[in-house]
């Protein structure tokens, strides 16, 4: 039912335009009160939600975040703190929905890779885990300063996931990056070195020491794990320096003032030294022989000069082996004969690998000390 | 239309006569050439005008929704969760307000706008009152702002469509346009609310018009666009939701969605009989308890919502949630029922406000469940619940609001996500065909004959099948002429038959008819040994194929008894004869089931 209007088209059309350009003036002033009124109930829940969570109280805080996403949905930022809210909250599937969403959004994101990282860790979603964990460690992290930080924080992350999967050879590989882009901080290189360690990665942990003893001060930490590392390696010179130094500088692990005694008696006893003439390398040989009946004697508690003895047919063996050994390996004996060195070497290894055995681990430095003699040997050990 | 068109052409020509155009400035060109195209050629003016009308119903849904979410931090706090104070409080004394101004100043604008809408299309010739616009979204931010369990996608295309139809009536256009026009605008409207232009289009077009014509097409697409652009300027291009990463996680989980779409169209079913059956009873109540049942209907709400908050509002934020596997699915069920007990009290209390997003609440939290409990079930079988909250919104669109199409363009428009159509289409259509089987009006339908009005029910149009003329033609019988043949073969050969008039073939496929009397006429006069197409008229004889409507069929009848009904890719092929009694024939079985049914 048409009106009929006094107006032209026209001018209906033009009165049309200016109402149109005021409405989009009013429509200009609703929506920026609006998106004030939004921004700022965002911020307050936010600070709210920030509050709640570092009080511990994670449910209160999954609802402040919640609604402050409500007044800024697209904001990484709130939806991040939301996951973790809901992580903590012990809630990790919604956290992990909202996580994949800023994911999607920002995928070069560390943070929110290394969120669903650790979740994914958390499922024992192993292949997935180890994805998030390599872009956190290649993503972007916020602030210059911190970004190496948190990458080198996730690389750790990653190992330890690594090891406790199971997955030796790629934590390791893992650690070996870590080192290789650490800067000259030596508590860094000192933490490294202590996890190659751990792996039995010898020759890299005791670069890592030596790289945190060459950029800082001589601190007992890098001494001992230098120390450490170069016995295992079976570098006891090197070994006996660094824990010497060590001590000096009040070390506090135990274990550093056994592994030099152990060293040193190493350093005194090993007959294969290329540096020693024939008369030590005898005398060496022979105390050898000599600490080795000891410590089986000890072991048994028997005299090895007692044949009535009952003892099993392998030690009755030895036995019999050693009193002939120390019939005919005088030192003199020895000193003509250095062939004999090497048999005499081996049943004394054999003698201690028998107490190890029957007894357990002796705790004589010279014991160990002849234990690890044979072994460079390439001997049979316990 | 014509005589306006008339005058403004004469204008025209007077115009030019009296100003040389050596001296015309190029911008009094310019504006006279608008004026007189404006003028002269309604159709360009009616594009005009819907880029036009989207940018008003743009502006209006934008006001809209900031005065919606303005009254609801004001009512029910800035938090998710009233206090329970407010939860109570709010719904309640907004539905005694809300109450007292619509049931005594302005009855218009109960319930939906959709019904509303489709109601000035069909009954008032595109006349909606501009001062409906103004009451709609007052009293809309109102019901919605305090907590009524209502959207405001139906207000907002309501809005749109007043709009449209108030400029229309000042601008004097016809009577065919002032009907077209309102849905122009409540497309605007509705793309506005729903910041996806595609299913505002498609759902204007399969609920309020009901037809895909070219001619209001071009317009409705127009006026979307443009009230799409002129939102997204001032709230932002954001989706409604922010819509986890879906993949599917085995193509058996299809099956999975199947089950949600058998859900979805129970829960389509459960809602639309709820609402239907409350809401003749609340209207038959005596009209003092007008001035309550709002307010009842507040209450009950707020005392959900002192446990629930979730069911009150339009509920947006809780779909987020909910995509987002915030909810138990124990809960989602809960929240599934409370939602439809709620919406269906706003809207039968007559409380203005909007079933969509309802609708869009009680999917996502259907579809959530189904998923977090197939989960539950078969673990890793299930993809993202926000996958299946998604679906769900689709299957309660397909199956209570029974806008199959609509459904499935509204989820790949708000989820922006392709890769979800699968279990999309097959989750909708199965809730669609549920509820149609179960709930045989559709709820629009439902509303308006509640109201006592007789609207076309676009889904009974689109079931009506177009009857084809391979179900009427009857096979070829009697002889068939060729044009070459003689009149005397020609005579021979329909001597022994009763019929009174011969199909003649020709062999470029065309068909003409020649009568028994006619031929032996030409035989007499001694025309035998001419060939037909000699002696035969020039007009062509239409001819049909099986697959073509009756309708047109009925267009081409003329004075010939029958036509050749012929095969498309051979012309001179004859696989039947139509004649008028083979059609009536053919209808009558249509008419005796519709009359059974």
């Amino acid at each position: 039912m048409p009106e009929s209007g006094s107006y032209s088209r026209e001018t209906i059309l033009a009165f049309s335009l200016v109402a149109l350009v005021v409405s989009f003036a009013i429509a200009g002033v609703a929506s920026r009160l609006y998106h004030g009124q939004q921004a700022s109930m965002a911020r307050q829940w936010y600070q709210r939600g920030n509050a709640e969570l570092a009080a511990g109280h994670a449910t209160t805080a999954v609802d402040d975040f919640s609604n402050a996403l409500v007044y800024s949905r697209d904001n990484d930022l709130f939806e991040l703190h939301l996951a973790q809210a809901f992580i903590a909250a012990g809630r990790p599937p919604e956290a992990r929905a909202h996580l994949e969403e800023i994911w999607e959004r920002t995928p070069g994101s560390g943070i929110v890779n290394l969120e669903l990282a650790r979740l994914a860790a958390q499922r024992g979603d192993s292949s997935e885990a180890v994805r998030y964990y390599n872009n956190a460690i290649y993503g972007v992290w916020e602030g210059e300063a911190e970004q190496q930080e948190r990458r080198r924080d996730a690389e750790f992350e990653l190992y330890k996931f690594l090891m406790k999967q199971g997955q030796g050879a790629q934590a390791e590989a893992e650690l070996v990056a870590i080192a290789a882009g650490l800067p000259a901080d030596p508590a860094l290189h000192i933490q490294v070195g202590k996890l190659m360690l751990g792996n039995s990665d010898f020759a890299h942990a005791l670069s890592e020491f030596r790289t945190a003893l060459e950029v800082g001060r001589a601190q007992p930490e890098a001494l001992e794990g230098a120390g450490e590392a170069s016995f295992q390696l079976g570098d006891y010179p090197t070994a006996v320096r660094y824990l010497e130094q060590a001590i000096r500088n009040k070390t506090s692990k135990p274990t550093a003032r056994q592994l030099l005694e152990i060293s040193q008696a190493v350093l005194n006893l090993d007959p294969f030294d290329s540096r020693l003439g024939a008369s030590e390398r005898a005398r060496r040989a022979s105390r050898s022989l000599a600490l080795a009946i000891a410590r089986l004697d000890s072991c048994t508690g028997r005299n090895i000069q007692d044949r009535t003895a009952t003892l099993p047919a392998d030690l009755q063996n030895l036995y019999s082996q050693a009193r002939k050994m120390q019939a005919q390996g005088s030192i003199n004996s020895l000193q003509r004969h250095p062939e004999e060195i090497g048999p005499l070497m081996d049943l004394v290894a054999n003698l201690e690998t028998a107490a190890v055995k029957s007894c357990g681990e002796s705790s004589e430095a010279a014991d160990r000390a002849l234990l690890l003699i044979a072994r460079q040997r390439g001997g049979t050990l316990p | 239309m014509t005589n306006s068109s008339g005058k403004a052409a004469s204008t025209e020509s007077s115009e030019v006569a009296s100003i040389p155009p050596g001296r015309e400035s190029a911008l009094r060109s310019m504006v006279r050439r608008v004026r007189v195209g404006l003028t002269t050629r309604e159709e360009s003016l009616f594009l005009f005008l819907a880029v036009l009308l989207g940018a008003f119903a743009g502006l209006a849904v934008v006001c809209f929704r900031v005065s919606i979410e303005f009254t609801r931090v004001w009512l029910l706090g800035s938090g998710l969760h009233p206090t329970p104070l407010r939860a109570l409080l709010a719904p309640t004394l907004g539905g005694i307000v809300v109450a007292f101004l619509v049931t005594r100043y302005f009855p218009r604008i109960r319930g939906s706008g959709v019904t509303q809408t489709k109601s000035a299309v069909y009954i008032y010739d595109g006349y909606i009152p501009f001062g409906t616009v103004l009451q709609k979204f007052a009293l809309c931010s109102l019901a919605i702002g305090s907590g009524h369990s209502l959207g405001p996608e139906d207000p907002s295309l309501q809005i749109g469509a007043g709009i449209a139809s108030a400029l229309g009536r000042r601008l004097q256009f016809s009577r065919e346009k002032l009907r077209l026009i309102a849905p122009v605008g409540a497309a605007a409207g509705l793309a506005a609310a729903f910041n996806s232009p595609i299913a505002a289009v498609i759902f204007v077009i399969e609920e309020v018009i009901g037809t895909w014509s070219a001619g209001i097409l071009g317009a409705v697409v127009l006026a979307a666009v443009s009230s799409v652009v002129v939102t997204r300027l001032f709230l932002g291009a954001e989706p409604m939701f922010r819509v986890p990463r879906y993949t599917l996680a085995h193509p058996a989980e299809l099956l999975g969605y199947a089950v949600l779409g058998l859900v979805g169209g129970l829960a389509s079913i459960l809602f639309a009989r709820l609402l239907g059956f409350l809401r003749p009873r609340l209207k038959a109540l005596p009209r003092w308890t007008y001035y309550l049942q709002p307010a009842a209907a507040g209450l009950i709400i707020g005392t959900i919502g002192v446990k629930f908050p979730q069911v009150m509002g339009a509920g947006y934020d809780y779909i987020d949630q909910a995509m987002h596997g915030e909810f138990l699915w124990q809960i989602l069920i809960v929240l599934a029922l409370l939602k439809i007990v709620a919406t269906s009290l706003s809207l039968a209390s007559g409380t203005p406000g909007g079933m969509f997003a309802p609708t869009l609440f009680i999917g996502a939290m259907v579809g959530g469940a189904v998923g977090a409990l197939e989960r539950h079930l078969v673990p890793g079988f299930a993809g993202p619940i926000g996958a299946y909250a998604l679906v769900g919104m689709g299957t309660l669109f397909a199956g209570f609001l029974r806008v199959p199409m609509t459904s499935v363009f509204m989820v790949l428009e708000v989820s922006g996500n392709y890769s979800i159509i699968l279990p999309v289409m097959i989750a909708n259509t199965l809730a669609y065909l549920i509820s149609r089987r179960f709930q045989p009006v559709p709820i629009f339908d439902l509303l308006t004959r509640q109201d006592g009005l007789n609207l076309p029910s676009m889904e009974e149009t689109r079931e009506q099948a177009t009857l084809m003329v391979e179900e009427a033609m009857q096979p070829p019988s009697g002889p068939l002429l060729q044009a070459a043949q003689t009149v005397a073969s020609a005579t021979a050969q329909i001597n022994e038959s009763g019929e009174e008039a011969f199909l003649v073939s020709y062999e470029t496929g065309r068909w003409a008819l020649v009568r028994k009397a006619a031929l032996r006429a030409a035989a007499n006069e001694g025309m035998e040994s001419l060939p037909l197409r000699e002696i035969l008229p020039a007009a062509r004889l239409p001819r049909l194929h099986p697959d073509q409507p009756v309708d047109l069929a009925l267009r081409l009848f003329r004075d010939a008894p029958f036509l050749p009904v012929v095969h498309r890719a051979d012309a001179t092929r004859l696989v039947g004869v139509l004649s008028l009694n083979d059609i009536l024939n053919a209808y009558q079985p249509r008419v005796k089931k519709h009359r059974s049914t």
